[in-house]
């Protein structure tokens, strides 16, 4: 279990409520989110705000780093879409809240790119995405390599409905930096959305040399050459067969609890052209998967997906 | 072609919709309406999440939608009758190219097939403004009347919203993720909420 | 020949183990910390130029291809391999600034980040070497589980001159010797759990590591290292690691269970 989900089970008992699950355990949950780096601002709501009202001075030092993912998910929380106000509208108690504690980290350090970010943070929720901009950009003349502040632009511009910017600022930041892999998952991300398969697939690459053993990388990778080869028979053999090597080796990485690769592998099967010399080793391949997935059902005692995933798979094979 | 006129939606349909796109509120998701297409209606009466990561990639889809013909076929009673799509931007309310060939695929088999956007700026709907939009498959507005026939289906949803129902729903992408998940059974999870 | 005579063991006085080894241990430890602070603090004012860090990047980028080329398809590689090498407009064919050994030189900032650095990684060990031997010599603190031969006494026991004492005795300057390399793994374990994870902090101490390549304080000559790469990478075969994946699968399939195609055999 990952240590979110530990300590999600460990305040579970006490029904969630922060005050009976103290401080200590509050603590190492909102650690854990920010470790993680998972998405529940509902979690750092409820448990951050008990701790800051209650327990602010046991924290020490570590109250700024709550100050700071509390506010971020207060944002969350606070935010109106622009179409709604129309600028003199009573602003929410969440946003109040986060007004405060920046205030507080502003305070505490001045002149911090930081705590800059947090203030585009704040623009952006608010819906003043050309201020939120300036200030990014603000921070990128004074550190140009500051990685937060350029994701944070390259957010902003995907919200804004610009996929097609964002993709070329986040092209113009990898070039100097390629080692960021979250950088060019983003980048794969956005061209997908803008259906440009062969950049996204030019994406996928350089995950696979920064990172050849993560099957995560394998596996997406076979879906874009599946996608681009085309599941309909009379597609591209060539990339359809490269997409079964990719995941039949997404399945040497990770053999249990792999199912998209089974699936994929299924697909590639059926999408081969028959009559061919190899076609007794892909009716192999095929059975192979589809025992696999069966086996991975029957050990998640999943019932009803059994018996139609079976007839899906037979119908798909033949 | 026959258009469809009447698009009726059930409240267990409208509140899992709703719940998936409540659980990944930062995210585009998709999903499949289940039930039955008589004449120039369409009774949708569930609703199988599908995604919530990029719509591009067409192998997981292909999958989805294999499975949920099997499902349907064991089922008996209920066929694929529509798609329902919720976008990742609030004022965004096209279908996108993806949507579009979903959609199309889905009418090529059931022409009379509903196609629903979630309108991400309606987030507080109520009876009258249920805050879906019916589309035709090339993405332009369609001219057939939406309608719960259920009243109560909007205060059901508040209900789960309030508590924390979305966190329990499970789609197909989630059950890629782990096999223990049930996509399929959703409604169970909703009525022991 | 001389006779080794096997000496009865030593036995040591349990308060050297209470106020010498448990002391020099929690001394070192305390001290790596300090610095490792120290370096932390001086290092947050440094920034490291666009240019150089694009340009270590891209050696990186071409040094990565090299070795992970078997993980892509042959197409994936050969453009990038055209992308690099290409004689008009490869990458790595692009002529760069020659490095101007006067300008490392008087470069104050270059000259304070290289006393910083040295300074930070000297000083605490000059200081050590001189505490150590200063407050804990004159005692033997433990046995070496292993024989040594006697050249190693010179080493292993400063401060104790016996010319009879078996060499697997140590001082306490070999304990501290042994303890700092140890101690890296520790470190890593305390230190680790509570550094930052900035992505922008670690990168520019990638690129500032990287930059330092050849003698600290001289800038590297791109146009060389550019050269090399390039040679490296024309010269690189491509072999697609993944072309037997299918029958990797298929293999393992076999181990465990029955196949269809052995049923139809069976059948």
């Amino acid at each position: 279990m990952s240590a979110l989900a530990e300590a999600e089970a460990a305040c579970a008992p006490y029904g969630n409520e922060p005050s009976r699950c103290g401080f200590e355990l509050s603590r190492s949950l909102l650690l854990a989110v920010r470790e993680s780096r998972a998405h529940r601002p509902d979690l750092v709501l409820k448990f951050g705000q008990y701790l800051l009202r209650s327990h602010a001075g046991r924290l020490g030092a570590e109250v700024w780093a709550m100050y700071e993912q509390v506010y971020i998910a207060l944002l969350h929380y606070g935010r109106r879409p622009r179409a709604a106000g129309s600028g003199a509208e009573e602003p929410s108690e969440e946003m109040r809240l986060a007004s405060e504690y920046y205030s507080l980290l502003a305070a505490r350090f001045p002149d911090s790119m930081r705590v800059k970010r947090l203030e585009g943070m704040m623009w952006e929720a608010k819906g003043e995405y050309d201020m939120a901009m300036a200030d990014y950009d603000e921070i990128l003349e004074e550190e140009p390599n500051n990685l937060a502040a350029l994701k944070r632009q390259v957010a902003l511009l995907r919200a804004r409905g610009k996929p097609a910017e964002a993709a070329k600022r986040l092209a113009a930041h990898l070039e100097v930096v390629g080692s960021d892999a979250d950088g060019w998952l983003q980048l794969c991300d956005l061209y997908l959305s803008q259906a440009q398969y062969q950049r996204a697939k030019f994406c996928m690459e350089e995950l696979l040399l920064l990172n050849p053993m993560a099957y995560i990388h394998h596996l997406r990778y076979a879906e874009i050459l599946l996608t681009l080869g085309g599941i309909d028979k009379g597609g591209n053999a060539d990339l359809v067969r490269t997409a079964r090597k990719y995941f039949a080796h997404s399945l040497d990485l990770k053999p249990r609890g792999n199912l998209r690769a089974l699936y994929g592998l299924l697909l590639c099967c059926a999408a081969a052209p028959k009559g061919q010399k190899t076609a007794a080793e892909v009716e192999e391949l095929g059975a192979c998967a589809q025992k696999k997935l069966l086996e991975e059902y029957g050990e998640a005692k999943a019932t009803s997906m059994l018996d139609t995933v079976k007839a899906m798979s037979t119908a798909l094979l033949s | 072609m026959s258009a469809t006129t009447s698009i009726e939606v059930q409240p267990e349909a409208y509140c899992l919709m709703f719940l998936h796109a409540c659980k990944y509120p930062a995210r585009a998701v998709n999903g499949l309406l289940l039930g039955t297409a008589a004449g120039d209606s369409v009774k949708v009466q569930k609703a199988l999440p599908l995604f919530h990561s990029s719509f591009a990639l067409s192998p997981m889809l292909e999958t989805a939608l294999m499975l949920a013909d099997e499902h349907c076929k064991s089922s008996g009673k209920l066929q694929v009758v529509g798609y329902y799509q919720a976008n990742e931007l609030c004022d965004d309310l096209e279908l996108g190219p993806f949507g579009k060939k979903i959609a199309q695929k889905i009418r090529s088999v059931c022409p009379l097939a509903a196609c629903l956007l979630i309108d991400g700026a309606r987030m507080q709907p109520t009876a009258r403004e249920p805050g879906l939009l019916p589309l035709d498959a090339d993405g332009k507005r369609s001219a057939a009347a939406l309608s719960l026939p259920d009243a109560a289906a909007v205060q059901r949803l508040d209900a789960y919203l309030q508590h924390g129902g979305q966190h329990l729903l499970v789609d197909f992408d989630a059950h890629l993720d782990d096999a223990t998940k049930d996509w399929l059974g959703n409604s169970a999870l909703l009525s022991s909420a | 020949m001389s006779d080794q005579l096997s000496y009865p063991d030593l036995v040591l006085d349990p308060s050297i183990r209470d106020w010498v080894l448990i002391p020099i241990f929690v001394i070192m430890f305390l001290m790596g910390i300090l610095r490792n602070n120290v370096t932390k603090m001086m290092r947050s004012s440094e920034k490291t130029k666009r240019d150089t860090v694009q340009q270590n990047n891209l050696l990186m980028r071409a040094r990565r291809l090299r070795a992970n080329a078997g993980w892509v398809p042959a197409a994936a590689f050969a453009a990038r391999k055209h992308h690099f090498c290409d004689k008009e407009k490869g990458l790595l064919m692009q002529k760069q600034d020659a490095p101007n050994p006067m300008a490392a030189m008087s470069d104050p900032n270059m000259m304070s980040k290289m006393m910083q650095g040295n300074m930070a990684m000297m000083v605490p060990q000059m200081l050590m070497m001189v505490i150590i031997p200063h407050f804990f010599s004159g005692f033997v603190l433990g046995k070496i589980p292993f024989p040594l031969t006697p050249s190693f006494k010179g080493m292993l026991q400063r401060g104790v001159n016996l010319s009879t004492l078996d060499t697997a005795y140590i001082t306490s300057m070999s304990w501290y010797i042994l303890a700092m390399f140890g101690m890296r793994g520790l470190y890593s374990i305390v230190l680790g759990a509570g550094s930052t994870t900035d992505d922008s902090a670690l990168m520019q101490q990638q690129m500032g590591m990287a930059a330092g390549g050849g003698q600290p304080g001289q800038q590297p000559d791109y146009n060389k290292l550019y050269a090399t790469e390039a040679e490296n990478l024309q010269i690189t075969e491509h072999k697609f690691h993944l072309s037997a994946a299918e029958e990797k699968l298929l293999r393992g399939g076999k181990a465990d269970g029955v196949t269809a195609r052995g049923k139809a055999k069976r059948a």
